[in-house]
């Protein structure tokens, strides 16, 4: 698939020396690194620093309009949605991470199995992994939901587990190609075992396309994990997420249709920065880049 | 139409890969129900169940038999229609589905429609003159498109559309087989909320292979001869994307197959997406079940068509493959 | 006569091909020796077979049939494949770049042969790998490089020091210089005789360029769809060559022999190599050759010692070992006719 963004602007190399140089001469990837580091710290941080209690029901102050003191108002319980968006931060990003991360763990040795084995050990995992790929993730995460109970975590391990065989194909891919390089020939002749040639020689070479593709991949799984919560599979209370608040929203959409504005693009805006992220990433790794 | 024996066999290769590929779908699928803790027939017996109900079931179901026997009698009952009987209505699944399939493929139809009729023409515009500002609102438009969660854009339709200036209906659908006027009228605002996903991925795509087609040498020869760029465009930089025009179409479909099961929840579509959060909900395994094999069938199916689609246009294909 | 150093007996590898419904003998009967302190060159065009005899050696892929013996020991049958590394054997290969992993710095390829074969700790492994690059000429700032800052010459010094780490007896050179500049070719074939004399290593030079080959063997051997048309001492083989193949190898090549036969004749090899699938009956070279007559297609032609070392599989070896003529002008039958 080919991923196409404004093709970086011919910057002159000689002032461009190192990789960093370039970063930060990008408004995206500053944009969206910036973003997302000040939503982690506020996600860890958000116990110290929320104004309101998330939780606790206050019924006088129910769904109050934006004001001082609420800056986005209240919800359908009285609850200050400021301090239930940086409540929701930490786990809406957490299940987002977790997810891609456990696909990447789940995925990668499968690939590099497939490719480095060949023959019947890959005819069987490709096939396997063609019938995962059949199953639309959310389709097959609120199956899954239903069947072991709905919490966040039997979400993102679905979504993870659904996730992996994308990261399965793109480093089978890889392998196969690194697999047959002349380096890999020539520490087979010093003796290296298979699991050292896979180690050392093939995974460093075939792993920068999962990496991009894991970036993309966030933002991915941030809906999907927001469509979850949304549709009651997700978090559960009194936890909470931005797409749990949404599903709060819908409810009370009638009465006050703002309170679906904060989480809508609290999402929107993480998963934007999620995208430049991983398009940062893959002009980085690319070697044909002028850049790296 | 002739086939060349490279599409031939390369036909021939996927149509074999598709057999494996559906009896590991159904395994998956029927694994599922094993993976709940505990013993199925318990499961399925709802929440206070008496004993005699799940020997019962246990019996019903023959979950007292190996889960391998159990995996073939399911499988060859499925393949034949027959997915069992809902736990709650004792309805056969396959009904169900049968009954609610048309809303979902009405609303995926129209989304679809949405999405090439804005997404085709954004790309090629953009790829007509790369960073011009038609380039850079395409951009934009398919970066908000893919980051953009699409049951949000449902709601801010419906606030809009129904709520504040009731043009559309908030809820509801029409079968499109008694009244096709009022069917689309309803389905409208899902289908454009369905569709951000798919304007995105088919601007980008096209923008990015027909900037591909149209800086070959093999074009800038044409425009070295004096043909027009709007020629050139559109006689040459077309014909050569249908690869591209294929995956995306069928990548598209099969995100949006997925995404009706929230869309049809927000606006209550009597579809097959809502049918399964609502057996979800109420632990009605049976129907679960046979949602998620059909859906993957359906995908898996379209798949393979559109591989005989890339055999047939273009055998080079099979290299990659 | 001593035991030597190598032998490789009688040796076959099989690849299955058209999704395993084709065999092809990439090798198909192969036996020589490699004395200790030797040189042996290895000549073919690509498609001999040439590079498969280099990897067969190393025990990189099984042989189907023969054995190779290392100082009269087996160490490598159909049954049981060689342990790669383990037994003094080691290769330098044709692209410099691609044999080193682009992701590790310099040092860190240096040192992995140490690390496989559990030689030394990390500093000591780290200064055996700097001393050896000092051997082959390298400054030892640029191990902390990565390969891509690096010139096609450098990186080549740098497969050999790496190969040279686990003291192999022999070194084999699958065309080791060819992806190389000519001026720096030089260079590093100079190298090898330098290491040949300072570490008593024997060397095995596949090449495809005759020159190469006469300019670093004592020996060589002439490869054609994988077998051997005739083995001998490189002097000889340059002035009394007992195979048409070699002959035109050597036309090919003028600078390559002496000038006293440079204007001799100048024969240049009509078609392309033949398919190891479907090899010739007969004799594998006679569809290719400008003497060939029907007792070539009936007969293969017998290995057969022409002198003291001096081996060919050509029925007429003694009358191109005459200076027959190769242009066919005193045959009725020519190439043409031939099937």
């Amino acid at each position: 698939m080919s991923v196409l963004t404004n093709e970086p602007p011919a910057v002159k190399k000689d002032r461009v020396p190192t990789k960093f140089g370039w970063l930060i001469r990008q408004p995206k990837a500053v944009l969206s690194v910036t973003f997302l580091t000040v939503l982690i710290v506020i996600a860890i941080l958000a116990p110290w620093i929320m104004p309101y209690d998330p939780i606790a029901p206050n019924f006088g102050a129910l769904l109050q309009p934006p004001m001082p003191g609420h800056w986005l108002g209240t919800d359908d319980l009285g609850r200050d949605v400021v301090s239930r968006l940086m409540a929701g931060a930490g786990p809406s990003l957490l299940s987002a991470f977790a997810s891609v991360g456990l696909a990447v763990v789940l995925g990668v040795p499968f690939g590099l199995l497939a490719g480095f084995m060949g023959g019947w050990t890959d005819t069987i995992i490709s096939r396997v992994l063609d019938a995962m790929l059949s199953f639309p993730t959310i389709l097959f995460a609120v199956g899954i939901a239903g069947i072991l109970g709905p919490s966040m975590t039997t979400g993102l391990v679905a979504l993870g587990v659904l996730f992996a065989p994308q990261f399965a194909r793109l480093v089978r891919a890889r392998t196969l190609v690194v697999r047959r390089e002349l380096f890999v020939d020539a520490s087979r002749a010093f003796g290296a075992s298979n699991l050292r040639i896979i180690m050392r020689h093939i995974l460093p070479n075939a792993i920068q396309s999962a990496i991009v593709h894991a970036g993309l991949l966030l933002a991915i799984a941030l809906l999907a994990e927001s469509s979850l919560s949304f549709l009651g599979f997700g978090v559960q209370p009194p936890g909470t997420s931005w797409g749990a608040m949404l599903a709060r929203a819908y409810a009370y959409m009638e009465v006050n249709p703002f309170l679906m504005f904060p989480p809508g693009i609290a999402i929107l805006l993480t998963a934007l920065s999620f995208n430049g992220l991983g398009e940062t990433l893959r002009v980085l790794l690319d070697p044909q880049s002028p850049k790296a | 139409m002739v086939l060349t024996r490279a599409s031939q066999r390369m036909i021939g290769r996927r149509l074999l890969q598709f057999i494996p590929v559906v009896f590991a779908v159904a395994f998956i699928t029927f694994m599922l129900l094993n993976l709940a803790p505990g013993d199925p027939a318990e499961l399925l017996a709802g929440e206070f169940p008496t004993e005699e109900r799940i020997q019962e079931i246990r019996e019903y179901y023959g979950f007292d038999r190996p889960v391998i026997v159990q995996f073939v009698d399911w499988f060859s009952s499925a393949m034949t229609g027959d997915l069992s009987n809902s736990l709650l209505s004792r309805e056969p699944v396959f009904d169900i589905i049968a009954s609610r399939f048309p809303y979902t493929l009405m609303m995926v139809t129209y989304a679809m429609i949405i999405a090439i009729a804005i997404g085709a023409p954004l790309g090629i515009a953009a790829a007509a003159r790369p960073g011009s500002w038609v380039d850079s609102i395409a951009t934009g438009i398919s970066s908000f498109g893919v980051a953009v969660p699409y049951f949000w854009v449902g709601m801010v339709l419906v606030a809009v559309f129904a709520l504040k200036y009731p043009i559309f209906p908030a809820t509801g659908s029409v079968p499109f087989s008694e009244d096709p006027i009022g069917a689309i009228h309803a389905a409208t605002l899902p289908a454009i909320a369905l569709s951000m996903s798919g304007i995105a991925e088919i601007t980008r795509q096209l923008r990015a292979a027909m900037i591909e087609v149209l800086s070959s040498p093999y074009v800038r020869t044409l425009r070295a001869k004096g043909l027009s760029r709007q020629a050139v465009l559109f006689r040459h930089g077309l014909r050569n994307v249908g690869i591209t025009v294929i995956t995306v179409i069928t990548l598209v479909f099969n995100r949006k197959i997925g995404a009706t099961v929230v869309l049809e929840t927000v606006f209550a579509v009597p579809g097959v997406g809502s049918t399964l959060v609502h057996s979800a909900v109420n632990k009605d395994y049976v129907v679960v079940q046979g949602v998620i094999l059909v859906i993957a069938l359906v995908v898996v199916t379209v798949n393979l068509l559109a591989d005989v689609l890339y055999a047939i246009i273009d055998p080079r294909v099979e290299a990659e493959a | 006569m001593s035991t030597p150093l190598l032998s490789v007996k009688d040796m076959r590898i099989t690849f299955h091909v058209n999704g395993g419904r084709d065999q092809l003998h990439a090798v198909d009967g192969v036996s020589f020796d490699l004395a200790s302190g030797e040189s042996l060159g290895i000549i073919g065009e690509s498609g001999s077979g040439k590079s498969t005899i280099a990897r067969a050696v190393l025990s990189l892929l099984r042989i189907t049939r023969g054995e190779i013996t290392m100082e009269g020991k087996t160490i490598v049958t159909p049954q049981s494949p060689g342990k790669p590394g383990n037994y003094g054997v080691q290769i330098i290969f044709q692209d410099p770049h691609a044999a080193l992993n682009p992701r590790s710095k310099i040092i860190r390829s240096l040192v992995e042969p140490l690390e496989i074969q559990g030689k030394g700790n990390a500093s000591s492994r780290r200064d055996m790998a700097l001393e050896m690059l000092a051997k082959v000429g390298i400054n030892r700032a640029l191990a902390d490089r990565y390969p891509h800052e690096l010139s096609g010459g450098q990186k080549q010094r740098i497969n050999i020091a790496r190969a040279l780490l686990l003291r192999p007896k022999i070194l084999v050179a699958d065309e080791a210089t060819a992806a190389l500049d000519v001026s720096i070719q030089a260079d590093i074939l100079n190298l090898y005789k330098d290491l040949q004399d300072e570490f008593g290593l024997s060397f095995i030079v596949i090449t495809h360029d005759l020159a190469v080959a006469s300019y670093v063997s004592d020996r060589i051997a002439v490869m054609y769809l994988g077998r051997f048309v005739e083995l001998g001492p490189s002097a000889t083989l340059a002035t009394k060559s007992a195979h048409p193949y070699t002959r035109a190898l050597m036309s090919a090549e003028p600078e390559a022999l002496p000038r006293r036969l440079q204007k001799q004749d100048r024969l240049v090899l009509r078609g392309e190599i033949p398919s190891p699938v479907t090899p010739p009956s007969g004799c594998r070279f006679r569809t290719r050759c400008p003497i060939a007559t029907d007792l070539c297609a009936a007969e293969a032609p017998p290995w057969r010692e022409m002198s003291p070392g001096h081996y060919s599989a050509c029925h007429f070896a003694e009358e191109v070992m005459a200076g027959k003529p190769l242009d066919g002008s005193d045959k009725p039958q020519n190439l043409e006719s031939v099937k």
